[in-house]
């Protein structure tokens, strides 16, 4: 009978514990950054690429310091780094890398140029409430990361590869959601935005 | 006759030089516009003591007053006396002087100087002396650490340094007591400095030699501040001026001045005011110069971030430019190259000699101070037009506004020939 009492009383102690747990908090992050969303027919997920091989399963070399970026794109060589190199998080890809034939990612799930527009053409989508602001990284040519609240996503074409210092890329700003396309430099780490 | 005639024409060619001196009256408002009125209050001179106005305070001291800086607070501000070797702590309120920092150091006070040291980065003197510490310094700019507790005061030059050659020094006044607690060397011809966002980092642009010099100030104690890099714009400056008088305004290289941190602290953006111009960026954790982006007119003087938006004067063109100053660091990273190109420039000209420039707390809008036509414009900065300008003192120079909006103060550099030397407080009303 006690053993009963004692169980009864435990059970109403866990529930009574679940009940003051704020739902909010507990699902603080996957509200304020979702998974996926779907923007003029494509799915987006809101983790960029994160690989370090190509498809084949070749690695891709990683530039752990400024000088190997900066050589990497003195010979026009693939690389990717880290976002974040102190917590080894998120990956920052050249655009060699991106448009070396082994391929990181399906074809499907490329962000082509096509994709690109329909992105710049969908209006008032409040992209900062999906992408987490530490997406904002970026590497320039000379090897430093920074920060200036710009989601920098390569584009990838093959029929625009290998044409002179510049490729395509999509810009977000993440402080006004503003969206456009512009060519940049190809030795500068950006992210890769996987979608279909 | 012939006497007469040459001393005519050499009065003649002396007021063609120095324009007319302007002194404006108190009460002198800003031309009628809907937005913004500019009326001067109060003036602190030097130029006439016999004054008409109760509003118009004769201060001897005021001796060509280059710059000046509210206290974080408000309540007192501090002008920076050039030639007199002091900086002049006025109340905001009363406009009375309530303390005289004197920039002069003897045997007496040697204890300023850590260890006794007088130069850094191994800068040499060109002049011999027993102790190079016993000067008097001019000071030229300023500005806050540690959330206003400190103000630093760079030297123009130490006074037995006549080319500004040598090294030269900044001091560190305790703004609780007004008093200097340290004195620091620093490189050749100091004249900006800047905080770091974090307090973490001060930097003393070196006007004299394309250099600039980092001081570590992590440490809560003034005494454990020290020097932890020295950057090198492009080149450093050789200063082989020989025995004879340069004018170091003139020959200073990039003749480096307007200096401002990003405010999440990732850059330092340094102006270039002489040379092939342009805006100097570096990496502000390591301090790399990352290079220079060209585009915006000549002659580039000063430099504010307020918001998005950077903020510059050109001195001899006589224009403001604004530009969003993520775009235009996006700009600098994404390329290569030691200078690169920005065009995305919006531009409002105020006249030539746009020297010292202000923003209100909003960003909204801009205050020029502009030596040559002694005036200061007000530019609206959402479309950069000039809404009206306001007589003021002859060579105004310095500027700034107070915290809460609602006063500007402009001082007027002393020149030889008259004019200048005086500090003009001017109500801003916003309408």
């Amino acid at each position: 009978m006690s053993v009963r009492i004692i169980f009864v009383v435990c059970l109403l102690f866990l529930f009574s514990c679940g009940e003051k747990k704020p739902s909010s908090q507990v699902n603080k992050k996957a509200e304020s950054v979702k998974n996926s969303i779907e923007v003029s027919g494509l799915v987006i997920q809101a983790n960029m690429v994160s690989v370090s091989t190509f498809l084949n399963g070749d690695k891709i070399p990683f530039a752990r310091t400024t000088n190997d970026w900066k050589k990497a794109i003195a010979l026009g060589q693939p690389a990717w780094c880290y976002a974040d190199t102190l917590n080894k998080k998120g990956i920052l890809y050249n655009y060699y890398a991106v448009c070396d034939k082994r391929g990181i990612q399906k074809d499907e799930n490329k962000l082509t140029p096509q994709k690109a527009a329909k992105l710049v053409a969908a209006k008032e989508i409040k992209w900062n409430q999906f992408f987490d602001m530490n997406d904002c990284a970026e590497k320039g040519p000379m090897g430093n990361v920074y920060n200036l609240n710009y989601l920098n996503l390569w584009i990838q074409d093959t029929l625009i590869q290998d044409q002179g210092k510049l490729s395509p890329c999509l810009i977000i700003d993440y402080k006004t959601n503003g969206i456009s396309i512009k060519n940049v430099n190809k030795g500068n780490g950006f992210h890769l935005l996987d979608l279909n | 006759m012939n006497f007469k005639l040459l001393f005519f024409a050499l009065i003649l060619s002396a007021t063609a030089s120095f324009g007319q001196v302007v002194h404006v009256k108190i009460g002198e408002k800003s031309e009628a516009n809907n937005e913004v009125e500019l009326v001067l209050t109060n003036r602190i001179q030097s130029y006439q003591s016999n004054t008409s106005n109760a509003n118009d305070y004769y201060e001897p001291l005021i001796n060509s007053p280059k710059s000046v800086n509210y206290a974080s607070n408000g309540k007192k501000f501090y002008v920076q006396s050039l030639e007199g070797g002091n900086t002049l702590v006025f109340d905001a309120i009363t406009k009375k002087r309530i303390k005289i920092i004197r920039h002069e150091f003897t045997e007496l006070n040697q204890n300023l100087f850590k260890n006794g040291e007088y130069s850094v980065f191994d800068y040499k003197y060109n002049v011999t002396r027993e102790n190079y510490n016993i000067f008097i310094g001019k000071p030229v700019e300023s500005c806050f650490s540690h959330n206003g507790k400190y103000l630093w005061v760079t030297y123009y030059r130490r006074n037995y340094d006549s080319n500004a050659s040598c090294p030269s020094a900044v001091a560190i006044i305790d703004t609780e007591k007004d008093e200097i607690i340290r004195v620091m060397p620093t490189g050749p011809l100091p004249k900006m400095i800047a905080c770091s966002p974090d307090n973490k980092s001060i930097v003393v642009t070196h006007w004299g030699d394309n250099t600039l010099g980092v001081i570590d100030i992590s440490s809560s104690d003034p005494n454990e501040f020290v020097y932890k890099k020295h950057c090198v714009i492009d080149y450093q400056m050789k200063m082989e001026f020989g025995s004879g008088h340069v004018d170091r305004d003139a020959n200073c290289g990039y003749c480096l001045r307007g200096t401002v941190f990003s405010p999440d602290g990732q850059f330092l953006l340094v102006g270039k005011m002489g040379g092939s111009g342009g805006i100097a960026v570096l990496d502000a954790i390591t301090f790399e110069l990352l290079g220079t982006v060209q585009g915006m007119k000549s002659n580039v003087r000063h430099l504010v971030i307020n918001g998005d938006n950077l903020f510059m004067s050109s001195n001899g063109p006589g224009f403001v430019q604004k530009c969003d100053y993520r775009q235009f660091l996006k700009t600098r990273i994404e390329n290569e190259g030691n200078e690169i190109n920005f065009s995305e420039f919006q531009s409002a000209n105020v006249g030539s000699g746009a020297r010292t420039i202000a923003t209100t707390s909003d960003g909204k809008y801009l205050f020029a101070a502009v030596n040559n036509g002694s005036k200061v414009a007000v530019v609206r900065t959402s479309d950069m037009v000039v809404l009206t300008t306001i007589k003021a003192d002859s060579y105004p120079v310095g500027m700034d506004i107070s915290p809460d909006d609602k006063e500007l103060i402009v001082t007027s550099q002393g020149k030889t020939g008259g004019g200048g030397n005086s500090v003009m407080i001017f109500s801003i009303t916003i309408k």
